[in-house]
């Protein structure tokens, strides 16, 4: 006997297993930056000096890598419906974009803002304002890691799934572009708060 | 049906096993181990507390030269009882060992929704206890900033601290896996037919407990991260300038509040009692509806109260800071959310209590255990009542009317309905029955002793001894009128300890040669016992998928004359 | 109830505010007690009476009636009550309501891994300024008081946990912390406070009684947690302002050094309040003599001196 509903949904929810699982893992992820950004406004609000982001951080580059995420988030939607429409090479063309696209950010985010605030001395221990740019940009890094680590089986050895299970394998690619377009609004709220206010 | 499932490997079954009963029983195991240890750090603690810096009998020589705990020592035990019975002991046990273990089977469930995740669970709280346990031989020992590490305290503390934030972040993980595979367990492979008001109030309560962990855990997280920072990078999140510590100031950019850290704690560690109670009221309705042979009364409003129960506990936690420094306002907020979370309380314990009016109570080991959680999980509840009260607080808070609190919902509580599920579940693991006698002896010794430690706690507490004293309070002079009880509380404790004995070798030699029992041998209504064998088949858990017909408690229900049984299991069609 | 709680340990109260609190103490204990009793009844007449040999054939139905609901909706408003009437208005007072500084005595308390420092503003009423990096520990200078400030040149600082205090007058301590987190605590005046870095929280009592007691930590702030112990000493208003007295008088002898650790020095304060002309009565000086004779004493037995006699 297997554990039903992996792939079908359950009649009475109207889900199958694995996109309640995503949607409550991003419930707990809500939380967790829930936290941080709790944690940020009381940090500003009992700190004696802030910095200004707008001026501290480099918002071009700032403003480049979201376009950059945003498009990536369009491109994953894409590869989806290009599976919902039996199309596997169109689904790893737009996959392979989205993983691109994430490689950009990672690589922006670290030649052209973490190392150079480096060099200048700018690190988490001068000032609680880059402490926290580091902390929530650092998470947030993390988690696209993650994601690209998990998009990239899904578009390498993990396609073999296709042929076999293909409705399952839709499945995957959903619950991945769900948890992609969560690191996506992620980045869309850290954005303005870190960068602009 | 059986058979699809091909003859594996010893490792994969029992080891990197992604069956939900092998699992639940890694997790008990460990737990128990945990559970255990964490009580011989206690006995330890608490010879000290009696007869201070007097030499330790047996284990002395293990702690320093001269055979004594130090204060260092003390503080360190004291961190990591907390830590390790709280993340390691009971919630392992109660979640991950009956949840796992029973949840699945209550639900008609073939395995957990993802097995594969569920092992990754147990596996990363397994790193997370290596972790703590490895702090205890790091050359400056283990973190001992108490369970709550306190910043500033902990940032300035050894590096043992380090270890106990990376296991810390571990177990966080472990139990957002697990409570992600709870919930999606319950909401989509219940059998048909079970409603949720046909569920078995166990799994409401491993429900709702999956929430509160999934949710209230991850702020510690990101606490966690903040504090090794601090540790590790030179931050100062939790650090505010100009700190003199260690004979010079503290070089750190500053700006940072230690409040902030005490926020996070607690807005994890408030929910995080809840996840300790409610697995256990959960194992006590349980076992009182089948041992009283009557439907659990007021099963909705007990539905409705863990639920909203549930809900509150996530705006409560600063009353664990009143003393802070908290204005009107904030403390008018937190008084009478805490006072709000002790009406469901009320209800739920109020309903257990008449349950049992009108039924036919069979005194069994497991019934004993859970009926002494009735009047414990009281008094700690009761006691909980003045320090919800912020005016009280200010007297009672960081004595040992704490301590006494917390302890008569946690260890008499929830360790005597943890109990009381391993001795009702026994049969359903082994297929054996744990033995009687020995069962009642570990009961009335266990229940006398641990009243024997407990109580004089909230002497202590009244007269103002302040917690997590080395020497108990000896040299203070208002401590001096009831100083005497810490002997007797020792002596209490190592009475609790020699009754424990019983109840391992009662593990031991029932596994050994235990009385073979029938499957249902409580004649319970649920399906983990009336529809599956005892033990449950490898994997599939049912030879056939129960339908379910009725709710939980059918008993005494239908007319059970002429050798007819008193009970309606679940999944029995009845034509009528 | 009261007098119950007082049985089983419950200290005295000894500050104006201690009433106050006892009865929001004595109400939740009677409420507990009620609670306890009833349930405790039931729960044992129901095991007697149900038990299977007694009672072999269960009631599916149970109890119908709705006295429970009743008691639960009881408890609610009897913790409404309690909130509403008692909690609330304590702790407003606790906190939030304090008593203007003229009519108050402004103390600052500075915890310490290990100790408790007091710190008088003097005669000027202005505390002088104190910044981290001015403390030093070889110099007896442990809250890092600024020297060359203006306001600090008659501040005063006692002996290391010795608290002075006049009775029956509102005190307002300012406590802060120059390392990690205490809680200063004085279980017989239902006084306590935890101590935060970086901030300063004050917290206010009326001693009602002269005589010596303790002063707890009561949050864990490392190893000698539990030997973080000092002394609040409550005088007469003559005895507190000839200890003062003295105390300014050892301060301008003594350099800094407030605490008179030599024969020697205490010798040279002995001469200094004597000739001293601000001593206009012969009155004041002996019961500062007498002040200075204790403190030297509390510095020797480290507060064995449980209580010794004020007038
Ligand atoms: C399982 C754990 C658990 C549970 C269920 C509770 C339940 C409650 N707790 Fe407790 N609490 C802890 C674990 C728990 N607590 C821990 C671990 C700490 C200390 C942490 C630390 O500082 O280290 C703590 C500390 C703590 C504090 C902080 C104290 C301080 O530090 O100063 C407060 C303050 O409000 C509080 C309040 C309450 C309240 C109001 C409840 C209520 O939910 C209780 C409601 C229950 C009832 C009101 C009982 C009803 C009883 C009857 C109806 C009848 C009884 C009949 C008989 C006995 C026969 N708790
Ligand atoms: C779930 C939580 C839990 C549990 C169960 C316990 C159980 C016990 N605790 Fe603990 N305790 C805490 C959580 C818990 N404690 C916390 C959070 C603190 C605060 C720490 C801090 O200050 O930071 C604390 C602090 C604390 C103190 C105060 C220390 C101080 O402030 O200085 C004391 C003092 O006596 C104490 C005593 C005990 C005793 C005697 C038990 C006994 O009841 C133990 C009984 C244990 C058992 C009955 C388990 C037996 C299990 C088995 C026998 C399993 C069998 C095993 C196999 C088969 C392998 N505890
Ligand atoms: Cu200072 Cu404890
Ligand atoms: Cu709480």
């Amino acid at each position: 006997m297997e554990v039903p509903y992996t792939v079908k949904p359950r009649p009475d929810t109207g889900l199958y297993n694995a996109k309640i699982g995503v949607w409550l893992f991003l419930a707990s992820e809500v939380m967790l930056f829930g936290a941080l950004f709790s944690s940020y406004i009381l940090l500003r609000m009992g700190a004696s000096s802030w910095y200004v982001g707008s001026e501290a951080l480099n918002v071009p580059i700032g403003t480049f890598n979201t376009m950059v995420l945003i498009v990536s988030s369009v491109t994953v939607v894409m590869a989806w419906a290009s599976l919902r429409m039996d199309d596997l090479k169109k689904y790893k063309m737009y996959m392979g974009i989205t993983i691109l696209l994430g490689l950009v950010f990672l690589v922006v985010k670290i030649l052209f803002e973490y190392l150079p605030k480096i060099d200048h001395g700018h690190v988490p221990s001068e000032h609680n304002f880059y402490a926290i740019y580091f902390v929530l940009t650092g998470l947030h890094a993390l988690h696209v890691i993650g994601g690209l680590v998990l998009n990239a089986y899904l578009w390498g050895p993990g396609t073999k799934m296709w042929e076999t299970e293909p409705e399952q394998f839709t499945n995957r690619i959903e619950i991945a572009g769900l948890y992609w377009h969560f690191v996506d609004i992620v980045w869309i709220f850290l954005f303005p708060t870190i960068y602009l206010l | 049906m059986t058979d699809h499932h091909h003859e594996e490997p010893f490792w994969r079954k029992y080891i990197f096993s992604v069956d939900h009963k092998v699992i639940g029983i890694q997790y008990a195991v460990t737990a128990m181990i945990f559970l255990l240890f964490g009580f011989c750090l206690m006995l330890i603690m608490r010879w000290n507390l009696a007869y201070p810096g007097e030499v330790i009998p047996i284990v002395g020589k293990l702690l320093s030269e001269d055979g004594m705990l130090t204060p260092d020592g003390y503080n360190s035990f004291g961190a990591m009882h907390g830590t390790i019975m709280v993340f390691l002991g009971v919630v392992p046990l109660a979640v991950g060992g009956f949840g796992n273990y029973v949840l699945p089977l209550q639900v008609g469930a073939p395995d957990m929704a993802f097995p594969k995740i569920n092992m990754a669970s147990y596996w990363t709280f397994f790193l997370g206890g290596v972790c703590m346990l490895a702090s205890f031989f790091m050359p400056q020992g283990t973190a001992s900033s108490g369970w709550t590490m306190y910043a500033p305290l902990s940032v300035i503390a050894t590096t043992g601290e380090t270890m106990w934030l990376v296991g810390m972040v571990f177990l966080i993980t472990s139990s957002l896996l697990g409570s992600v595979n709870f919930i999606v367990t319950v909401i989509q492979l219940r059998a048909n037919g079970l409603t949720w008001m046909r569920l078995p109030f166990f799994v409401w309560t491993q429900f709702v407990t999956a929430f509160l962990l999934l949710l209230a855990f991850p702020p510690l997280e990101a606490a966690a991260v903040f504090q090794i920072m601090d540790r590790v990078a030179g931050t100062s999140f939790f650090l505010p300038s100009g700190l003199y510590v260690g004979g010079e100031v503290l070089n750190v950019a500053g700006g940072g509040t230690p409040l902030l850290w005490q926020h996070l704690f607690w807005f994890l560690a408030h929910p995080e009692v809840y996840v300790l109670i409610l697995p256990a009221m959960g194992i006590v309705a349980e076992v009182i509806a089948n041992n009283t042979r009557k439907p659990l009364w007021g099963y909705r409003s007990m539905v409705y109260s863990i639920i909203f129960l549930g809900f509150m506990s996530f705006v409560v936690w600063a009353h664990h800071m009143f003393l802070t420094g908290m204005g009107t306002t904030m403390a008018a907020f937190f008084q009478t959310t805490t006072m709000i979370i002790s009406i469901p309380s009320v209800i739920i314990l109020s309903a257990l209590f008449i349950s049992l009016w009108g039924g036919s109570i069979r005194f069994t080991t497991p019934m004993l255990f859970a009926l002494g959680f009735l009047p414990m999980f009281g008094i700690g509840g009761l006691t909980g009542l003045p320090l919800g009260l912020a005016s009280a607080d200010i007297h009672l808070h960081d004595t040992y009317y704490v301590i006494g609190h917390f302890h008569y919902v946690v260890a008499p509580g929830t360790i005597f309905a943890l109990f009381a599920g391993i001795y009702y579940w026994f049969p359903k693991v082994t297929g054996k029955r744990m033995n009687e006698a020995l069962g009642k002896t570990h009961f009335y010794g266990s229940f006398i002793c641990i009243n024997g430690v407990f109580m004089p706690m909230f002497i202590q507490g009244l007269a103002g001894v302040s917690r997590r004293l080395y020497d108990g309070g000896s040299t203070y002079l208002h401590a001096q009128p009831v100083l005497q009880w810490n002997e007797f509380m020792t002596i209490a404790a190592l009475g609790l300890f020699f009754f424990q004995i019983f109840f391992i070798i009662n593990l031991i030699i029932s596994l050994a040669k235990g009385e073979k029992v029938s499957s249902n041998v409580w004649d319970a209504t649920t399906l983990e016992w009336a529809a599956a064998p005892s033990p449950p088949l490898p994997h599939v858990n049912f030879e056939k998928v129960p339908d379910v017909y009725h709710g939980p408690y059918e008993y005494s229900t239908n007319s059970g004359g002429n050798g007819q049984p008193d009970f309606t299991p679940q999944h029995k069609k009845i034509n009528s | 109830m009261l007098e119950l709680l007082k049985k089983v340990g419950f200290t005295e109260g000894y500050s104006a505010q201690s009433p106050a609190i006892d009865s929001v103490m004595s109400w939740v204990h009677i409420l507990m007690l009620i609670l306890f009793l009833g349930w405790g009844v039931f729960f044992l007449y129901t095991l007697v009476r149900f038990r299977q040999k007694k009672n072999p054939k269960a009631d599916p139905v149970g109890v119908t009636n709705h006295y429970s609901t009743y008691s639960e909706a009881a408890v609610a408003i009897f913790e409404i009550i309690l909130l509403v009437a008692f909690s609330f208005p304590v702790w407003a007072s606790r906190v939030e309501n304090l008593p203007d500084n003229g009519d108050a005595e402004v103390i600052r308390v500075i915890g310490q891994q290990f100790k408790w420092n007091i710190h008088y503003s003097g005669e000027d009423g202005v505390f002088g300024r104190t910044v981290a990096d001015s403390i030093d520990d070889q110099a007896l200078n442990f809250i890092g008081l600024d020297r060359e400030n203006e306001a600090a040149k008659d501040d005063i600082i006692p002996t290391q946990g010795h608290l002075h205090l006049p009775v029956d007058r509102n005190i307002i301590v300012e406590l802060s912390t120059r390392d990690v987190i205490h809680s200063f605590a004085i279980p017989v005046m239902r006084v306590k406070q935890d101590a935060i870095p970086g901030i300063r929280i004050p917290t206010w009592f009326t001693p009602t009684k002269t005589g010596s007691w303790e002063i707890a930590c009561a949050q864990l702030c490392g190893n000698s947690h539990y030997e973080m112990k000092g002394y609040v000493h409550v005088h007469t208003q003559k005895g507190y302002e000839a200890y003062m007295k003295t105390l300014s008088v050892i301060h301008e002898v003594d350099d800094y050094d407030y605490t008179i650790k030599s024969e020697e020095t205490l010798k040279k304060v002995l001469e200094a309040l004597k000739s001293n002309e601000a001593f206009d009565a012969e009155e004041l000086a002996l019961l500062a003599l007498s002040q200075a004779e204790a403190a030297q004493a509390e510095q020797e037995l480290s507060g064995d001196d449980y209580e010794w006699d004020e007038e």
